[in-house]
């Protein structure tokens, strides 16, 4: 049976930070039980820096996969970074900005003209007029009452029925959405009614009926300043998250939990601090741990069991999963990470990323260098796109993100690898663009401090100085790998840098 | 051999060079030059990418040339000609440092051949 395609739902601000921690996930090299992930976002703020920011990444990563890949078959290269394919991200972005408000939209003004007095009466029900007046540009700000009337135009979009249209019979759907907001909380049990109706004439019905649906639901992680809210400067206030939370759990209780298969719930007591912008190309929340570990359910819905093809083969209909971590810190590591093949890629990627930012273009240029000329590189190597692509990765996104998980206003930080190397956190604190390349400097004593709290070993003693020498690392092994014949520079390059980096850490790191 | 000396003209002791100064001088040379290029290609060039750099590949001519120097002069004058330290003998002073010029050319040559051989160093002093 070949592999499915997984089908990710990344729904309002939350689902895209989800999906660029994914994209990071990925770009790390775990291995995936999927084709291909396909993501579908849904949010009715078009102008949101954080879909912007995740359109970006997503970007980038297919430059350089694409660069890879092509052509490769589905079992090779395996654990390599950029290994698994994300399709561009397709996006069933209904402009809030064409409905104008609620009222605008259901014609609020004409149901009694048009013969529909009740149902007018049980809207004013249902909708204050706060409610009724909110402009939709910006999504909707913490009102999932409104967000499952609008939501509901997003099945009737093209880019809905193209995705039915290609979905096929063993493809799983996953959905990433925050249950104390307005889109996320609106959005899942709509998509999650949508694909369980028996009655639905969607194409391929019968497929999405019976499907492997998985969904992550993020529980509060953050709070807003109130002050703006009271002021009315924003429409969210985040001390009804709680609230909103509990209510919408109930309803999962009573309505969803026999439609999903897996469910993941990942929250935090300890809450970041965050601007209080109500969308728009404002509201860029830094990453978060809690977007991390929202990610990670993504890999585990991959490997959850892996034979089964519809929900029929399942063993549990339902299965609810929680994450956890063993000691409440302020600051969570590489220790605190349970699953043995995410830290170690973590690690390596780290690595890698090091060397592409601060060592690979002297390697690049030096016309001496052993693995560079068993690679037949041209002497304008670094000018290149793929090289381009690399770094930018690298210094642009990866640094960033790392920069971003660590931020102060988070209560619970993610500081995996020593941040002291990047130098300009401060105006990438400041960049809203999120195009500024974060500088770094890395001394040879420093590569063995990289990983908070865990040293790498080093054998220096009081006649020898020990180094980590990622080239000689690389000419060591470069004839061993231009030998696989990949017929391609770029195959080439990367296999050597993921077996390069794979040996330094094998030599230097006890996990 | 003396036409590989070509650059050495000697007018006195004729036979002593023509029978053992010239060997002497040669296979010094050679063995001098095989060993430098031994250690730097298969020893050090197999170990670490330390001395893998145009100057550092220089710089072990350079110990070649001075190796092929001392070596020559030292077993030239006391065994081949038995001078006393001290004495002078201004011939044997020009030949060596012909040797020694030939081993710094003969350890450029043998590069090309030894480089292959190499992993850090394989494309020093030329890429081909």
């Amino acid at each position: 049976m070949s592999k499915p395609k997984l089908y990710l739902f990344a729904i309002g601000g939350t689902g895209s930070r989800v999906l660029r921690s994914l994209t990071m996930l990925l770009a790390t090299g775990v291995k995936t039980n999927t084709e291909k992930i396909i993501p579908m976002i849904i949010d009715t703020d078009i102008n949101n820096g954080d879909v912007e920011k995740c359109r970006n990444i997503i970007k980038n990563y297919n430059e350089i996969h694409d660069t890879i890949y092509n052509g490769v078959r589905e079992d090779e290269g395996q654990g390599e970074f950029f290994r698994t394919k994300i399709m561009p991200p397709r996006e069933l972005n209904i402009s809030g900005t064409d409905y104008g408000t609620l009222r605008d939209m259901v014609s609020y003004n004409s149901l009694d003209g048009k013969g529909f007095g009740k149902t007018k009466s049980l809207f004013d029900l249902l909708y204050s007029d706060a409610n009724k007046d909110m402009p939709l540009e910006k999504g909707f700000l913490g009102n999932p009452n409104v967000g499952s009337v609008v939501l509901k135009n997003v099945v009737e979009s093209q880019v809905f029925k193209e995705f039915t249209q290609d979905f096929s019979q063993n493809d799983r759907i996953f959905i990433v959405s925050s249950i104390f907001g307005g889109t996320g909380a609106a959005g899942f049990p709509l998509l999650l009614n949508v694909f369980r109706d028996e009655m639905s004439k969607l194409n391929n019905g019968n497929f999405l009926n019976n499907a492997i649906i998985g969904g992550v639901s993020v529980l509060p992680y953050f709070q807003v300043d109130v002050d703006k809210f009271n002021s009315g400067e924003s429409a969210i206030n985040s001390s009804t998250f709680i609230t909103k939370t509990k209510a919408a759990l109930a309803y999962y209780n009573r309505n969803l939990k026999q439609l999903v298969n897996a469910m993941y719930y990942v929250g935090d007591t300890r809450q970041s601090s965050y601007e209080n912008n109500d969308g728009g190309v404002e509201q860029k929340n830094p990453s978060n741990f809690i977007e991390l570990t929202a990610a990670s359910a993504v890999l585990d819905f991959l490997d959850y069991e892996k034979n089964a093809a519809t929900k029929d083969d399942l063993q549990n209909v339902s299965k609810f999963f929680e994450f956890g971590i063993d000691l409440d810190t302020g600051v969570v590591d590489l220790n605190h990470v349970k699953r043995d093949s995410l830290k170690e890629q973590l690690l390596h990627f780290h690595y890698y990323n090091v060397y592409v930012s601060n060592f690979m273009k002297d390697a690049l240029k030096n016309e001496k260098l052993a693995w560079r000329n068993e690679l037949k590189l041209s002497s304008n190597y670094h000018t290149q796109n793929f090289y381009k692509a690399l770094k930018k990765f690298t210094s642009v996104h990866y640094y960033r993100w790392l920069i971003e998980l660590s931020m102060d206003q988070h209560d619970r930080k993610f500081l995996p690898f020593d941040v002291s190397i990047m130098i300009n956190k401060e105006e990438i604190a400041k960049d809203v663009s999120g195009v500024l390349p974060v500088n770094t400097v890395v001394g040879a004593k420093k590569l063995f401090t990289l990983v908070t709290g865990v040293p790498a070993s080093d054998t220096s003693n009081f006649f020898k100085k020990d180094s980590i020498k990622y080239d000689e690392e690389l000419s060591k092994i470069a004839q061993e790998v231009v030998a696989l014949q990949y017929g391609s520079t770029e195959r080439t390059l990367h296999t050597l840098l993921n077996k390069g980096i794979q040996n330094i850490i094998e030599e230097r790191y006890v996990l | 051999m003396e036409n590989f000396y070509f650059l050495f003209e000697d007018l006195e002791n004729w036979d002593i060079w023509e029978e053992v100064g010239y060997s002497a001088g040669f296979i010094i040379l050679i063995t001098t030059s095989l060993l430098i290029n031994l250690i730097y290609y298969i020893f050090l060039g197999r170990k670490s990418m330390r001395y893998s750099t145009m100057g550092k590949w220089f710089l072990f001519g350079v110990i070649n040339f001075m190796l092929v120097f001392l070596i020559t002069i030292a077993v030239e004058g006391v065994t081949i000609f038995n001078l006393s330290f001290g004495d002078f003998f201004p011939k044997l002073w020009i030949f060596t440092i012909i040797n020694a010029i030939y081993g710094f050319v003969l350890y450029a040559l043998l590069s090309i051949v030894f480089k292959r051989f190499s992993i850090y160093s394989k494309f020093i002093p030329v890429k081909f």
